[in-house]
């Protein structure tokens, strides 16, 4: 059942080799190829993420109204989940088709370069196209670095390696996560913190992680970070800044909260937003609360006359 | 968003980081399993008796077990006395495991003076008492100006310890100083153990070429393109050399370098040919196994496909009976004329599944005066440390016993 996602991925990845003769080259154009075939999953896994983010002080409001009724608490939920069209698992779905697809990308790259026996024993019958038999086992030596080996075990210039799988896994980490914002009564959102902390964490593993890791696996993190976050701001590119990446504020404090654009009578069109993310593409990372009196953000204005200007929703009105 | 403070005040996060990142970064264990087991037998002499014990080979360890019975070989004195058990009166086992993490690939070799040669993964050479167990240095001695990995037997003559490398060479080394003599290059890491026959060293090369080098200098007499990368060690008989390759080929070559016949097979080639009565038997890792004559061209005899898995080993031919391993984790007893399931006493085929692929060589004890048995053995190992060695009769297959790494 897996060979039928890593053979075909080693016999691509093979091509690659074969046609630019430079496993370097086959990895990163592999890598691309992969994260471009699965965009609309990411994108869909990210609309759904974000909708779900959004839609998180109205949950609260519902299980605090009907925190001692689970049934009622349940059918609301899932009336508020159709009213606003979000599937609650809708992140699920492309998370679980891609993981998969990574693990190949992941296997197929390590069984291409076959640095142990067992590996290059487990490539025999894996090509589906005749003639690729010939190429094995792949050239792995570049820039006098063995694509096989862990950067500890190559010229000491190697470390820039995982230097850069840390930053690249940094940088795509922090676009992915939306800020903190505190809870409506002002004390900090622990499970928001714990996700900020897991957008510094996870990089240093990777990053060191990747201290043993073949060189080769390091390109494929590198160049899927890169095309990851690449891919991230061209969809968000209204709204994305580099100045959102760095590790920490210059300006100590409270993030601001970014108000939602306001309907008729005061009342929030997240709908509106909502269905205008699905027309147009996920948006940014920005924390959205239903605070419909402040009025001097420039970014709630730009996002109500999106809103405004990309959804045919009779709620839908730009922020004044 | 975490402002400047928080972000680096939290020591424990960060201290947790610090170990998670050394105990992954190279500080924990290397990884396992990347191999199989070299297996192979060693004479050794002890107290004026000659005794004998399989050799293991296999991860972090160097293990000897008693052939008859499968038990641990005791580790014994100077005066070849068993030592005493340790403190919580358990048996002292012979078993060699530097620090450091090291890997062992291959078996070592037997030198003089009751020494013997180990080289590990990453290339240190472990001159080790065969009484003792011991290292003559600790934590061994490199080649000397190589990096990189060893990942096959060693092969020696009266002057020199011949070693290939994954670095694309093979070395001749002194055998008294292990200094190295001359090396060879290739253009590939080297997985075969060269074939020493009359002064000429043979080796084959993931560069897809067979060399022929002069033993005594390193020069090369001739090289041939077999079309895909090779692994096995070829195979000397009649005059003639026999080896297969990853281009699904199995060659018949002339002791002067020109290719005399070859012929298709319908996967890799990876391990060595075994010869009997003019008839070559290799396997491939499509699991089928060929039978060619040498005697007419390399005609194909017969050919069957015997496992679901790799068969990687040199197939083990007795009488008239093939024996085989795979990666399908099962042994077979096939007929030679026609490599059809020999049968069992039950009247079925006659194989026997283990816990995991049997990667490496089937050893063949006999019965002597230094291994107590009543009938021949065949021992075959497994990538499981669980069932790391199973012995069964060679006749009927009836399992003696099995060895797991304690």
């Amino acid at each position: 059942m897996w060979d039928l996602i890593l053979n075909p991925f080693i016999t691509v990845l093979t091509v690659l080799y074969q046609f630019f003769n430079s496993s370097v080259i086959a990895i990163i154009l592999f890598t691309i190829l992969i994260r471009l075939i699965t965009y609309p999953l990411t994108a869909q896994q990210t609309r759904a993420s974000k909708a779900m983010a959004e839609l998180q002080p109205e949950l609260k409001k519902l299980q605090d109204k009907y925190k001692n009724d689970r049934e009622k608490l349940s059918q609301e939920q899932m009336k508020l989940y159709r009213e606003y069209g979000v599937n609650p698992i809708g992140g699920c779905l492309p998370l679980i088709i891609q993981l998969p697809i990574w693990i190949g990308l992941y296997q197929a790259i390590s069984h291409a370069l076959a640095a142990t026996p067992l590996q290059l024993l487990d490539l025999s019958g894996r090509f589906m196209l005749p003639g690729l038999d010939r190429l094995v086992p792949l050239n792995n030596i570049w820039l006098g670095m063995d694509l096989t080996q862990a950067p500890t075990a190559n010229p000491t210039y190697a470390l820039i390696f995982p230097v850069l799988v840390l930053i690249t896994s940094y940088l795509q980490s922090k676009m992915m996560t939306p800020p903190a914002a505190p809870s409506e009564d002002g004390k900090p959102n622990q499970a928001a913190a714990m996700t900020q902390s897991m957008t510094t964490i996870m990089p240093l593993m990777m990053g060191m992680f990747s201290l043993s890791f073949s060189v080769g696996l390091s390109v494929y993190f590198i160049v899927s970070n890169v095309m990851g976050i690449v891919q991230y701001a061209r969809s968000n590119k209204n709204k994305f800044t580099w100045a959102s990446l760095l590790p920490f504020k210059l300006n100590s404090g409270a993030p601001k909260p970014v108000p939602l654009p306001v309907g008729p009578g005061g009342k929030s069109t997240l709908k509106a937003k909502l269905e205008a993310e699905r027309a147009v593409g996920p948006m940014s990372g920005t924390t959205i609360t239903d605070d419909s009196d402040n009025d001097s953000n420039s970014d709630a204005k730009s996002n109500g006359k999106a809103s405004e200007s990309r959804v045919k929703s009779p709620k839908a009105k730009p922020a004044k | 968003m975490l402002n400047i403070r928080q972000f680096f005040a939290r020591p424990t996060l960060w201290g947790a980081l610090v170990l998670v990142g050394l105990a992954v970064a190279g500080c924990g264990p290397a990884p396992l399993g990347t191999g199989w087991p070299s297996i192979s037998l060693l004479n050794s002499e002890c107290g004026g008796k000659t005794t004998e014990s399989i050799v293991v080979s296999y991860n972090d360890r160097i293990v000897q077990v008693n052939p008859a019975d499968g038990t641990p070989v005791i580790l014994k004195d100077a005066q070849c006395v068993n030592r005493p058990p340790d403190d919580q009166g358990k048996p002292r086992p012979w078993d060699f495991r530097p620090t450091g993490n090291k890997q062992f690939y291959t078996a070592p070799l037997p030198l003089d003076n009751g020494k013997m040669l180990a080289i590990s993964y990453d290339q240190r050479l472990y001159t080790i008492d065969d009484t003792l167990a011991q290292a003559t240095v600790a934590d061994g001695r490199a080649i000397d100006g190589y990096s990189g990995h060893a990942v096959t037997d060693m092969v020696a003559d009266a002057d020199f310890i011949y070693v290939a490398l994954n670095a694309k060479d093979v070395v001749a080394l002194d055998r008294n100083t292990l200094d190295v003599k001359w090396k060879t290059a290739t253009d590939h890491g080297v997985w075969s153990k060269p074939l020493l026959v009359d002064g000429t060293l043979y080796f084959t090369s993931l560069d897809h070429f067979i060399y022929a080098v002069d033993a005594k200098t390193g020069n090369q007499k001739w090289k041939i393109d077999l079309g895909g990368a090779a692994t096995g060690t070829p195979l000397f008989a009649n005059g003639k050399l026999y080896v297969g390759s990853f281009a699904r080929q199995v060659f018949e070559i002339s002791a002067d370098g020109k290719i005399l016949n070859q012929k298709p097979t319908s996967d890799w080639v990876w391990g060595t040919p075994a010869i009997d009565n003019n008839i070559l038997y290799v396997g491939d890792l499509g699991g089928s196994l060929y039978a060619f004559d040498t005697a007419n061209n390399l005609q194909q005899v017969w050919v069957q496909k015997v496992a679901a898995g790799a068969i990687r080993a040199t197939p083990l031919i007795v009488d008239d009976v093939i024996i085989v391993g795979a990666r399908d984790q099962k042994l077979y007893w096939l007929n030679r004329t026609d490599g059809s399931p020999k049968t069992g006493p039950d009247g079925k085929p006659l194989v026997r599944e283990l816990t995991a692929p049997i990667l490496s060589d089937i050893l063949l004890i006999q019965p002597s005066d230094s291994v107590a048995i009543p009938k021949p053995y065949i021992v075959v190992s497994t990538t499981s440390t669980t069932q790391l060695l199973a012995a069964y009769t060679l006749d009927n297959g009836e399992s003696k016993w099995s060895y797991n790494f304690q």
